[in-house]
C-alpha cells in the first residue's frame, strides 16, 4: 500500500515533468530541449520538415553515357560538395545537401516557393578552372585526371594529390615556374569553381609533372578541395529528377491546423474512453498524456525532422496508443462479467491481452520498418515518427495502465461498475455469485 | 440474430469480398494503363506517372473561366492539354495574404524547367500576379519566392517509374512479412486467411481513391501499408481468442468457436476503429491537401479493416480449414 503511494506519487511527479519540459524546454549541460520542443526555433529540437516551412527540395541525378566507368560514389560525393558551395553562394545558408539512393543528389532549400531558377544554377556542369595570380587560366576542368585527399606521415601533413593529363603539364610547369618566382602572397594558383574562388595554394616550386600535391590545414579541407577539383572533372551533367516545393503561406497554417487535429483528436479520444470504461477510462487518459508528451521528447531529443506525413505518423498512433488498453479493458470487463474478483479480472485481463497486444504491435512495426527502408523522403519521416510511436505506446498502454489500475485495486477501488460494467450485467454477476454459493469477494 | 449470424454466411461473405478483390486489381490496372487519358487516369498522381503539379491561388475566388484560361495556358506553353486544371478550397492558408480560401489544382505532363518557369509566368501575367522568377540567378534568393504559389511538384519519367518499383516491392514486401509472421504464429491457412482480408482492404482503399478522385502519390503507398500492419492488427486479435476458445471448446465446430471470438471481440473491434477513426477524421478535415491524399484512404482503410477482420478473414480461415480437412479425409 505504502509502496504504491510513494509508486503514484513517482509517476506523477516524473509525468509533470515530462509535460514540463515538452513546453518549457530544459537544458544541463551541453544537453538541450528548447522551450516548446524547438518546433518554432532553430537552435535544437524538432527540426521543422520543408513541407511545414516552406521551401524547395530538389533531386539531381547524372546522366551517365555507355562509356561512364568512374567511381560512381566518388564522383556523386563530389556533386554533393559543388552543390554546397553553389548554396552558399547563391545566400541559401540554411540549404541541405545528402545523397538518395544510389545516385541521387537532393538539395533543400528553406523558403522558396519556385525553385526553377535554383534549379538551373544548381544543376549547370561545374566550371573549374586553375588561375595564376596574374589572371591567366593554367588548368580547367578538361585537364584534371583526378584528384583524392592524403596523409602525408613524416611530418603528419594532409594534401590534395591531384593528377593531371599530360597534355596539360608543359602549361602547368611553365605557370608554376613563373609563380614560384614571383613576391610573396602573389605566387600563387587560385582554385576556381564557377567564378568563385576556393583555395588560394601558394606554389613552391616549379611542378613539371603529371602528379602534383597541395598541402592543406586540416583533413576535411583536403577532402573539399580534392571533391571539388574532382567535380570539375566530372564526366556527366546533371538532371533534376524530382522537385517538390511549398510556399511559406501554406507552411504556417499547415502546422498550426495539424497540431489543432491533434489536440481535438486526443480530447475526443478521452471522452469516448471515460464513456465506455469510466475508471480505467480516466487511467488509459492519463496514460495517452503521458504517452504524446513521451513522443514529443523523444522527437526532440533525437532532432527528428518532422514533415506533415510525420505529424500524421503522430496522430493516427494516438488513436492505436489505446488500441492496446481497449483490449485490456474489454478483457477486464469480461472477467468481472465471469465472476472473478476486481483484482483478479485487473490480473488477468492484462496477462491474457498481452500477447495478442504484442502480436499486433509486432505488425504495425514491421509495416512501419519496411516503410523506412523503401520509402523515401517524408515518407520515410511518417515511418520514423510510426516506429516511435507504436514503440511508446505500447510500453505507456501497457506499464502505466497496468501500474495505475492494480494501485486503485490496492487502493480499494474495487466497485466492478466502476470498471465499465453496466449497473444491470453487475447485478447479475452479484446474483450469480450468490447463487454459486460463493460470497462476496469484493 | 442466429448463433451463427456471421459465419453461417461465409460464402456470401467470401465471395463479395473476391468480387472486390477483383474489382480493385482489374481497376488499378486498368487506370494505370490509361494513365495519360485524362478522363480515366487522372487518379494517379505524378509520384507514379512523371509530371507537374501546381497548387496556386488567384488571390481571389476562382470562377470556372480562369480554368479555362489556365487550360489554355498551359497548352500554349507544353504543347497539350493539362490532364487536371480544378478548383479546390483549402482552409489552411493565410487569407490575409490571399484573399480567399479557393485554390487552383493543375497537374500537366512536362517536367522541364523552363517550361514550368513559362506556365507561371503566363499565369502571373494573365492574372496580374507578382512574378520575378526570370533565369537570373543574381536575384535567385528572394526572386523565387511568389506568395501566390502554394506548392508545385515536378517528377522526372524514370524517377517516377523508380517511386512505382519501390512502391509496389514495399508493398509486397510488408504483405509477405506479415503472412509469414501470422503463419508462425497461427498456421498458414490463417495466414492465407489473414491476406485475403488484407487484399481486400487494399482494393477497397484503391476502389474509393478511383471513385472519388483522390490523387495515387506516395502518400497512398504510406496509407496502405499503414493499413497492412493496422488491419492485421485486428485480426489477429481474433484469432488469438480463435486459438484460446479452441482449447476451451474442444469438441464444438470449428464456425461456432470462430463466431463466438468474433462476438467477444466485437466491442474491442468497433472501439479501436473509432478512436483511430476520430483522430484521422479531424486531420482530413482540418489539414493540407497533400495530407488529405494519405488521411481519406486511411479512413477507408481503417472502416474497410474493419469489416475485413471481422467478416472475412475468420470466414476465410473455416473454408480453408473445410477445403484442407475434406482433401486429408478423402485420401
Amino acid at each position: 500500500m505504502k509502496k504504491r503511494i510513494i509508486g503514484c506519487t513517482v509517476l506523477a511527479v516524473i509525468m509533470a515533468f515530462f509535460i514540463y519540459v515538452c513546453f518549457a524546454g530544459l537544458t544541463v549541460g551541453s544537453f538541450n530541449i528548447p522551450p516548446k520542443l524547438g518546433l518554432y526555433t532553430e537552435d535544437g529540437g524538432i527540426r521543422r520538415g520543408l513541407d511545414l516551412d516552406g521551401g524547395a527540395s530538389i533531386t539531381f541525378e547524372p546522366v551517365l553515357d555507355d562509356e561512364y566507368d568512374g567511381d560512381i560514389n566518388a564522383d556523386v560525393s563530389s556533386v554533393v560538395e559543388v552543390m554546397r558551395k553553389r548554396l552558399t553562394n547563391l545566400g541559401y545558408t540554411e540549404g541541405n545537401v545528402f545523397r538518395t539512393g544510389e545516385m541521387g543528389i537532393t538539395v533543400e532549400i528553406p523558403g522558396i516557393s519556385s525553385p526553377e531558377d535554383a534549379i538551373d544554377v544548381l544543376g549547370q556542369t561545374a566550371e573549374l578552372a586553375f588561375v595564376t595570380s596574374d589572371n591567366e587560366v593554367v588548368l580547367t576542368g578538361k585537364d584534371i585526371v583526378s584528384a583524392s585527399a592524403g596523409y602525408d606521415s613524416h611530418d603528419s601533413s594532409f594534401m590534395v594529390i591531384m593528377k593531371i593529363s599530360p597534355e596539360a603539364v608543359e602549361r602547368f610547369s611553365e605557370a608554376t615556374l613563373r609563380m614560384s618566382k614571383m613576391p610573396i602572397n602573389q605566387n600563387y594558383i587560385a582554385i576556381v569553381l564557377d567564378e568563385t574562388e576556393i583555395a588560394r595554394p601558394y606554389v613552391k616550386n616549379q611542378i613539371n609533372d603529371t602528379e602534383c600535391v597541395i598541402t592543406t590545414t586540416s583533413q576535411e579541407e583536403a577532402v573539399e578541395y580534392a571533391a571539388v577539383i574532382s567535380a570539375g572533372a566530372l564526366p556527366f551533367s546533371l538532371e533534376a529528377i524530382e522537385q517538390r516545393s511549398i510556399g511559406p503561406t501554406l507552411g504556417d497554417g499547415a502546422l498550426e491546423s495539424s497540431l489543432i487535429a491533434a489536440l481535438i483528436g486526443i480530447i475526443a479520444v478521452i471522452i469516448l474512453m471515460v464513456t465506455l470504461y469510466r475508471l480505467p477510462g480516466v487511467v488509459s487518459a492519463v496514460a495517452l498524456v503521458f504517452y504524446v508528451s513521451i513522443v514529443c521528447l523523444v522527437c526532440a531529443v533525437f532532432r527528428i525532422n518532422l514533415s506533415l506525413p510525420g505529424i500524421a505518423g503522430v496522430i493516427l498512433s494516438i488513436g492505436m496508443a489505446v488500441d492496446a488498453n481497449v483490449i485490456i479493458f474489454e478483457r477486464i470487463k469480461e472477467e468481472l462479467f465471469a465472476g472473478k474478483s476486481t483484482a483478479g479480472a485487473v490480473n488477468a485481463g492484462f496477462d491474457k491481452a498481452l500477447l495478442a497486444i504484442i502480436d499486433s504491435n509486432i505488425t504495425t512495426v514491421i509495416a512501419a520498418i519496411v516503410l523506412m527502408i523503401f520509402g523515401k523522403g517524408t515518407i520515410q519521416g511518417f515511418a520514423v515518427t510510426l516506429l516511435i510511436g507504436v514503440i511508446c505506446s505500447m510500453l505507456t498502454a501497457v506499464f502505466v495502465t497496468k501500474y495505475l489500475l492494480r494501485s486503485l485495486v490496492v487502493f480499494g477501488v474495487k466497485n466492478p461498475v466502476l470498471y465499465g460494467l453496466s449497473r444491470k450485467k453487475a447485478e447479475l454477476r452479484r446474483l450469480a455469485s450468490i447463487r454459486n454459493g460463493g460470497t462476496e469477494n469484493e | 440474430m442466429n448463433d451463427l449470424a456471421i459465419t453461417s454466411k461465409r460464402r456470401p461473405i467470401v465471395t463479395v469480398a473476391i468480387v472486390i478483390i477483383v474489382v480493385g486489381i482489374v481497376g488499378m490496372i486498368v487506370s494505370y494503363i490509361f494513365k495519360d487519358n485524362p478522363d480515366i487516369g487522372l487518379r494517379w498522381g505524378i509520384d507514379f506517372t512523371g509530371g507537374t503539379v501546381f497548387n496556386f491561388s488567384l488571390k481571389r475566388d476562382v470562377s470556372p473561366e480562369d480554368l479555362v484560361k489556365i487550360k489554355t495556358i498551359v497548352k500554349n506553353v507544353t504543347g497539350e492539354s493539362p490532364s487536371l486544371v480544378q478548383k479546390s478550397t483549402v482552409s489552411a492558408v493565410d487569407t490575409d495574404v490571399l484573399n480567399s480560401t479557393d485554390i487552383i489544382i493543375v497537374k500537366c505532363n512536362t517536367d522541364k524547367n523552363e517550361e514550368r518557369r513559362a506556365i507561371l509566368a503566363s499565369i502571373a501575367e494573365e492574372f496580374s500576379l507578382p512574378f520575378d522568377n526570370d533565369g537570373n540567378s543574381e536575384d535567385a534568393v528572394d526572386a523565387s519566392t511568389i506568395d501566390w504559389l502554394l506548392s508545385s511538384d515536378s517528377v522526372g519519367p524514370a524517377a517516377a517509374s523508380d517511386l512505382l518499383k519501390s512502391a509496389i516491392l514495399a508493398t509486397s514486401v510488408a504483405a509477405l512479412l506479415m503472412l509469414v509472421y501470422i503463419s508462425f504464429r497461427f498456421d498458414l491457412y490463417s495466414g492465407v486467411a489473414a491476406v485475403v482480408a488484407l487484399l481486400h482492404d487494399f482494393s477497397m482503399m484503391i476502389i474509393f481513391n478511383l471513385i472519388f478522385g483522390v490523387q495515387i502519390n506516395l502518400p497512398f503507398i504510406a496509407a496502405v501499408l499503414t493499413i497492412l500492419g493496422y488491419s492485421i492488427n485486428a485480426t489477429i486479435i481474433i484469432f488469438d481468442r480463435i486459438r484460446e476458445n479452441s482449447k476451451l471448446m474442444t469438441g464444438e465446430p470449428f464456425d461456432r468457436i470462430v463466431e463466438k471470438s468474433i462476438r467477444q471481440t466485437m466491442r474491442r473491434s468497433v472501439f479501436t476503429s473509432l478512436t483511430t477513426l476520430f483522430t484521422i477524421v479531424m486531420l482530413f478535415i482540418l489539414s493540407v491537401p497533400s495530407i488529405r491524399e494519405f488521411s481519406f484512404p486511411i479512413i477507408v482503410g481503417i472502416v474497410a479493416g474493419f469489416f475485413s477482420s471481422v467478416f472475412i478473414s475468420g470466414n476465410v480461415w473455416i473454408l480453408l480449414k473445410e477445403k484442407f480437412a475434406k482433401t486429408v479425409a478423402e485420401e
